[in-house]
Formats: structure tokens, sequence, C-alpha cells
């Protein structure tokens, strides 16, 4: 009798689930990135890197022959149409499983809604919702045919170039497009990390801003003001702050960014919205151009300290002067200290928010503290 | 009982020897098979003190033997199976006396070949019964330990002794196991091997209900925590009842190195049971069903080492897996110094040629390599037979439904775990049924406790 029930119950897995769908690895294309820009008539180009496992070099043979990716590129109006048009082409249907990258140009943001183009993205399991997203000003075909030099696709560059945002600040935080679906039903604007071919290279390059109200790209933020946005999104991790011979009398100097604190503050009086921006950035005497001075001395950090203050807030002040003066939106979510800390007023003016943001008078203090001068000292006397 | 008739019979019979000792008033024969009996006992301890007896009217022959144990039989089939145990009858009259002069060959105590220890004794027991019991003794000393004496064969006989330790062993338990060894009926059992499977319960079930070893210590280990021990004569083997799941993954090697390693090669060879088992199906359907599951750069090159195969990854594995198990049965059954060499010679040539032609992709001549590997550090070789088996079921099942097949089956398979009682024990005993303050020694072992017994 048992011997009987269990054989139903392995005759019912296996008969009626029909989960049979066995599909060898070897028979699956494997798409590492995905880009989309304008095309003709009204159409829409889609660009699938797929992998070519063949020409993957093996330790044996580093002799490669050819690229290991092939970029397909398909045309249509819609996403889906797309992807299946794929299948024209390829013998191996496309796996999204291994998505590293979605790439967008600004010229299709510029004409289409984002929530409409990444609709696709978040319905399909198929796609993660941890794949970062990027924007660039150039031809996507540029970007994706680019030869990276120490990864093999392209795509995977992109990705591994972002990830590199603990050391250098001008580099944007990854946006996976599980945060960009948030931002987008929560009606908030935000940066796209930004990516630009120089010199036939792949470059990290500033960000894209798009608008939480039209859902479209509106400006991008150059690499050199990046700075400041990763300070007002209080994660910064690394970097260094330059001081040159126009700011300290004793020669130009590099300190080391060892971890940064942004504390914001609201306050609300009559009728006026204030913020107040304390940045807290503790670092170490990198590198010392100046040979003249002497780090045993009590003090010898004053004038450099000084200096660093002010740098950074220019950086800071000038974001905001993009985001209120220019592009007049709140991408940096200054929005959310402001709900923390006058819950009342948010609750009554959420919705006229980007009417508010660019009036707000925002103070920004900055305090750079010098902690450590490595383990030199030129200068004896 | 006719004694006369008892000697004609025996008069025709090759086999067995009849000295006749004649006595002014009456013969005493003296019977015994020399095939299996030691000739020089029975000279000194039999026949010279009788030839020296001036027998005095009123004594029997029993005051001719100060020493030796005398036993008196009533019955004729006793008298039949003390001749085949090797002793040597004395019949006087209608009496017979029993003394036991076996000369059996056996061979030398050694080492189990199939239980390797690093450390701790290493006499292994052999095919006598009473050296079984000796060898024994010598790791346990103690007046609680109890033998019961049984043969089993209807027709011919096998002695079977059940072993425990006296408040100790449940009563429960050895009532089961008395009940059980009563119970069988079989002609004939040639080895510890046939005991084990009629003693069994649940015929149908891969995993062992009993405990088979050839270490001495590992009984007295055994018996010390209470469980029964049943020896079998002209069997090196020893049974042990009940087990549990947990009790066939431990080794003496366990307990005598420092608990902390000691716990973490336990932790090991558990991590390393399950991969034996789950591996090669986890790689299957990951490879088959769950691209999305591998790290990109993984699937990169399997897609790439898997091209031009000409088979599906299920077939591969299971070519792979019933290779590796032909080889590790070539191995065992060819004789003891070219074994290893074929085995080793098998799969490296077998593998290469393999991957070279093209046939298997090599990360899975890793996979089922390493699944085999890692079913060798499996203690007890009846476990390691039933993980073997299944593995293949997984395999099947992986093939099948992916992932959710292997699920499936793991659900099949801890449903009948947890259904299996041995000698009713629980198999998964301290797990299901869940008895926490038991697991001091299961997954890792606890130090031992100065004052006795494991650790809180």
């Amino acid at each position: 009798m048992t011997l009987k029930s269990l054989f139903c119950l392995i005759c019912s897995a296996v008969l009626l689930t029909g989960c049979w769908d066995i599909k060898e690895i070897e028979d699956v294309g494997i798409v590492t990135g995905l880009a989309l820009d304008v095309a003709e008539e009204d159409h829409m180009l889609m660009i699938n890197q797929y992998v070519k496992p063949g020409q993957i070099p093996t330790q044996q043979d580093s002799s490669q022959t050819d690229s290991p990716y092939q970029n397909l590129e398909s045309t249509g109006t819609t996403l889906f149409e797309m992807i299946r048009e794929n299948s024209l082409e390829s013998n191996r249907p496309p796996n999204y499983t291994h998505l590293k990258s979605i790439l967008f140009s600004t010229r299709l943001l510029e004409k289409e809604k984002l929530s409409q183009l990444i609709d696709l993205y978040i319905r399909d399991h198929e796609f993660r919702r941890t794949v970062p997203v990027f924007i660039t000003a150039d031809p996507v075909q540029k970007i994706f045919n680019a030869q990276p030099e120490k990864e093999l696709f392209p795509a995977i560059q992109i990705k591994e170039l972002s990830e590199n945002y603990h050391k250098n600040n001008t580099n944007p935080k990854n946006l996976t497009i599980g945060d960009m679906s948030q931002y987008i039903s929560e009606k908030k604007s935000f940066i796209i990390p930004g990516m630009a071919i120089i010199n036939g290279n792949i470059k990290s390059y500033g960000a894209g801003v798009i608008s939480g109200k039209t859902s479209q790209y509106i400006g991008w933020i150059p690499l050199e003001k990046m700075e400041g946005v990763r300070y007002l999104h209080n994660n910064v991790e690394g970097g260094y702050i330059y001081l040159s011979e126009k700011n300290i009398a004793d020669g130009p100097v590099v300190l080391e960014i060892k971890g940064a604190d942004s504390k914001f503050d609201v306050s609300f009086s009559d009728g006026e919205l204030s913020m107040s921006v304390d940045v807290k950035v503790t670092t170490s005497l990198g590198e010392d151009w100046g040979v003249d001075r002497n780090v045993f001395k009590t003090g010898w950090e004053e004038g450099i300290k000084e200096a660093a203050d002010k740098n950074i807030e220019d950086k800071i002040n000038a974001i905001l002067q993009i985001a209120q003066k220019e592009l007049e939106t709140d991408f940096v979510h200054l929005s959310q200290w402001v709900r923390i800390h006058q819950p009342d007023y948010w609750n009554k003016h959420k919705e006229e928010w980007d009417d508010i943001f660019p009036q707000i008078d925002i103070d920004v203090q900055a305090d750079v503290s010098i902690k450590d001068f490595g383990t030199q000292n030129f200068n004896m006397k | 009982m006719n004694v006369k008739e008892y000697l004609s019979q025996k008069k025709n019979d090759d086999c067995v020897t009849i000295k006749t000792i004649p006595f002014a008033s009456h013969n005493i024969y003296v019977l015994y098979m020399p095939s299996i009996t030691d000739m020089t006992k029975i000279q000194d301890s039999i026949l010279a003190p009788l030839l020296e007896w001036n027998n005095p009217e009123d004594k029997t022959v029993e005051h001719a033997f100060s020493a030796e144990p005398l036993t008196i039989l009533s019955q004729a089939k006793d008298m039949d199976s003390h001749l085949l145990n090797g002793y040597t009858l004395m019949l006087e009259n209608e009496t017979v006396y029993a003394v036991e002069t076996c000369g059996f060959h056996y061979r030398a105590v050694s080492e189990p070949v199939s239980e390797m220890t690093l450390r701790g004794a290493r006499d292994g027991f052999i095919e006598s019964l009473e050296a079984n019991i000796k060898l024994l003794r010598v790791h346990l000393r103690s007046t609680h330990l109890k033998f019961e004496h049984l043969s089993l064969g209807l027709k011919a006989f096998t002695h079977v002794t059940i072993a425990y330790v006296e408040e100790e062993a449940n009563e429960k338990l050895l009532e089961e196991v008395r009940k059980r060894v009563k119970a069988v009926k079989e002609d004939y059992l040639p080895d510890g091997g046939v005991v084990e499977q009629s003693l069994e319960k649940n015929t149908f079930t891969l995993f062992p209900e009993l405990q088979e070893t050839e270490r001495p210590a590992k009984v007295a280990n055994a018996l010390a925590e209470g469980k029964v021990a049943i020896f079998v004569e002209g069997s090196p083997s020893v049974l042990l009842a009940p087990v549990t799941l947990n009790s066939l993954f431990q080794t003496s090697d366990d307990y005598n190195f420092k608990w902390i390693p000691a716990s973490l090669i336990r932790l090991m060879r558990f991590a390393a049971a399950f991969l034996a088992v789950m591996l090669p199906s986890i790689y299957i359907s990951l490879i088959s069903f769950h691209h999305g599951l591998i790290p990109t750069d993984l699937a990169i090159s399997i897609s790439k080492t898997r091209e031009g195969v000409p088979f599906p990854s299920f077939m591969e594995a299971f070519v792979m897996q019933l290779t590796i198990e032909i080889l590790r049965e070539a191995g065992i059954r060819l004789p003891k110094p070219i074994g290893p060499a074929v085995s080793i010679v098998g799969a490296i040539v077998l593998g290469e040629a393999a991957v070279t032609a093209g046939i298997v992709s090599p990360l899975m001549i890793i996979v089922v390599a390493f699944a085999a590997i890692c079913s060798f550090t499996i203690v007890d070789y009846s476990l390691s037979l039933a993980l073997r088996t299944v593995s293949f079921v997984m395999l099947f099942a992986a093939a099948l439904l992916g992932i959710y097949g292997l699920i499936l089956a793991v659900f099949i398979l801890s449903i009948h775990l947890i259904r299996l009682n041995s000698f009713t024990v629980p198999y998964l005993e301290p797990f299901a049924p869940y008895y926490p303050n038991r697991w001091k020694d299961t997954l890792i072992r606890l130090r031992f406790d100065k004052e006795g017994g494991l650790d809180e």
C-alpha cells in the first residue's frame, strides 16, 4: 500500500507538474548587456550583447581570434517585440538572468518616459532587480563595441567601473533597476551614472538627471561636479581633496578622504523652510608638494583645513546651484530630510515640493579634520 | 536415548573416530572428529587419564578428570552438535560426557581492512566466536557484560551470541533482539551479513538497520552505551543494534583526538556525505534548468566547456557516475596488488580520454570525481552503499525537474528516514524526534567532562 502510494506520488510529481523545461546551458544565449537608443522612424534600437562562449580565451590557449561577444541590434516599437526579433538572427534564445548592465541613451530618455521603458524589466521575472542602469550621451553602439582591456565584455566593464565608487568621489554609486523603479513610483528625481567613450575607452563620466515629474532626461552633471552629489547623498567612502597653490601658501596638497558624514537639519520658521548641511570629513595627508611644511609643528594643518573646508563647500554649493536654479528639481533627495525633520510640513506640501525646493535657503558647512600625515617628514628644521 | 544404536550408527561414519577403552565391567567409548579436534589435547587430557585410571567400582568416569569441564548430555541431537563443535564424547554405559577439545583453524588476529582508523586499538575480529568474545573482554572488563548463546539454522547450525551490558541495555530492546534472533528460520546462515538481513524488518529500505563492525573497541564502546551486539560464529563482522543515522557517521578517531579538531572533521564528514549524494544532481539541475543561479563567469566557462558535448548533461553525469561505480567495483574484485593501480589508471585514462574526445565536459569529470572522493569519507560501508544508490535517485530527480525535483526527492527521503526504525529506535534520533540534550555527540563531539560523560 505504501509502495503503491509512493509510486503514485512520484508519477503525479513527474506528469502533472509539466515543469519539464530542461534547457542545457550551452543552448542558452547569455546576454550580459542591453542598450537602448533611438532609431529612425520613431523606432527604438536595442542592442543585446551575447556571450560567445567558444571565443572565451582559456589559460592554455590565449590567442584570441575573435571578439568574445556579439552585439545583436534590433529595432521596433516595443521592447518585447525587439527581444523576440533576436530569434530571427540568433539560434540561442536570449537569457537575461546574467544581465550585468542596462544602458540608456540620453536621446531616448529625452523622447520616451523611463517609467514606460523599464516596465518590461520590472515585470519579467527573468530580469534581476539588481541590474545596474547607466546613461550615455554617446551612441550606445560605440560603448558596446569598445574593446575593454581588462574585461572581456564592455557591458561588464561598465558595471565594474561603477563599483569603484569608494576609491573616487566622482564615480557615482550604482543605481539598480530596483532602486530606479522605487524612485519612479515615488515620483522622485534621481541621477543615473553616466558613461562616455573617451579616446576609444569606456569611462565613467558624470551622471544624467531624470526628472521625477516627467520621468525623462533633463540634464547632465559633469564629471568634475559629481563630488558635491556624493556629499549630499552622504555616501562618500573615499576619494581625495586637491588643494592647489592658489589656496594654500606652502604648496599644493592632496588630502586622502578616510570617511565623511553629512548631517542635515531642517528648520521651519515664519513659513520659510531653511536647511543646513554639515559635512564632517576625516582625511589624512596623502601627498604633499610643499617642501617647507613641517608636520611636526602643532597647528601645521590650520591653513590646509580652512582651504579644504572651502573646497568642499564650493563643490556642494555648485551642485545645489544646478539642482535649485538650473534644473529646478531635487535629484539629491533633500526631501527625505524635510520628511524626517518636519513631517507636518512635509505632509501638507509634498505635492508641491518641486516648486518649493528651488526657493529653500540651504546653508553648507564643511569641517575637514586631518588626522594623520603619514610616515614622512622631510623638513626637520 | 539409545547409546548402542548411536554407537553403531557412528561406526559407519568415516569422519568420526571411536576408541574403545576396556575396563573390567564395561567399555568406555571415546568419540571425536579428528579433523576438527586437537589431538594432543585428547591424548593428554582424555585418553591418558582414562588409561591410568584404575576404575574403582563405585566411581563413574567423571572422577578421572580434574580440570576439564565435563558436560553430561542427555539428547541425541546434542551429541551430534557437540561432535560438530569439536567436542570429544565419552560413552559409559548409558551416560554421555562431552569434553571440549576443539581444534578449528582460524587466522590470526589482524587489523580489519574495511575500517581504517589512525589511532586506537588495531585488533580486529576473526572467524572464531570464542576468540571474538575474548577480544571483546580485552576492551570491556565488566562483570555486567552478559552473553546469551543461541544456535540458528534448521539444517546446519550457526552459533550466535547476543552480548550486552546489564543495566545499560534497555530491556525492551533486548527483548526485541531476542525475539528477532529466535524468529530466524533459515536452513543455513553462512555469514554475519545474512544474519543481519534476516534480523531486519524493513527489507525495502536502503539504509542498514544494524551496524556491522570488525573492531572490538567499537563493539565495547557500543555496549557501554547500551547497545546490543550480535556475534556470529564464522564471521568477523559483529552486528550492533540499534543503529541511528548519526551513529553511522561516528568513528573511533572522533573520540581519540581532541574535541575541536575531531568535531571539525566530523562536520566535514557530514558535509562530504551531503556532497556525495547531492553534488552531481545539483550540478546538472543548475546547468540544465537554473542557469541564473550560477555566477556569470562560471556560467560562461561552463557554457564554453560544454560546447560540442553531444550528450545532454544528465546522460553525461549518469554515464560518468556509472563508470566510477564500475571502477570501484573492479577495484574491490581485483587482486590486491593490481586493484588500486587499475582503478587509478582507469579513472585517469578514461577521464582524460573522454574529455579530449569531447564526449564529456571537464567540469563534469571534476564534479563526479569529487563526489566519488566525498563518498569515500563515509565511515560505514553499508551507509556508503545506501547513499550511492540515493545519489542516482537524486540524479534522476534533478534531470526530470531540476531543483524542484531535487527538493521533492529530498522530501521523500526525509519522510522515509523519519518513518524508519531500527529495533524500536527512530533512525534520525536525536534530530527527529527532537532531543537537543543528546546533541552533544552528533554533528560535533563536545569535550569529555572530567566527571564522566560529555560536557553540557
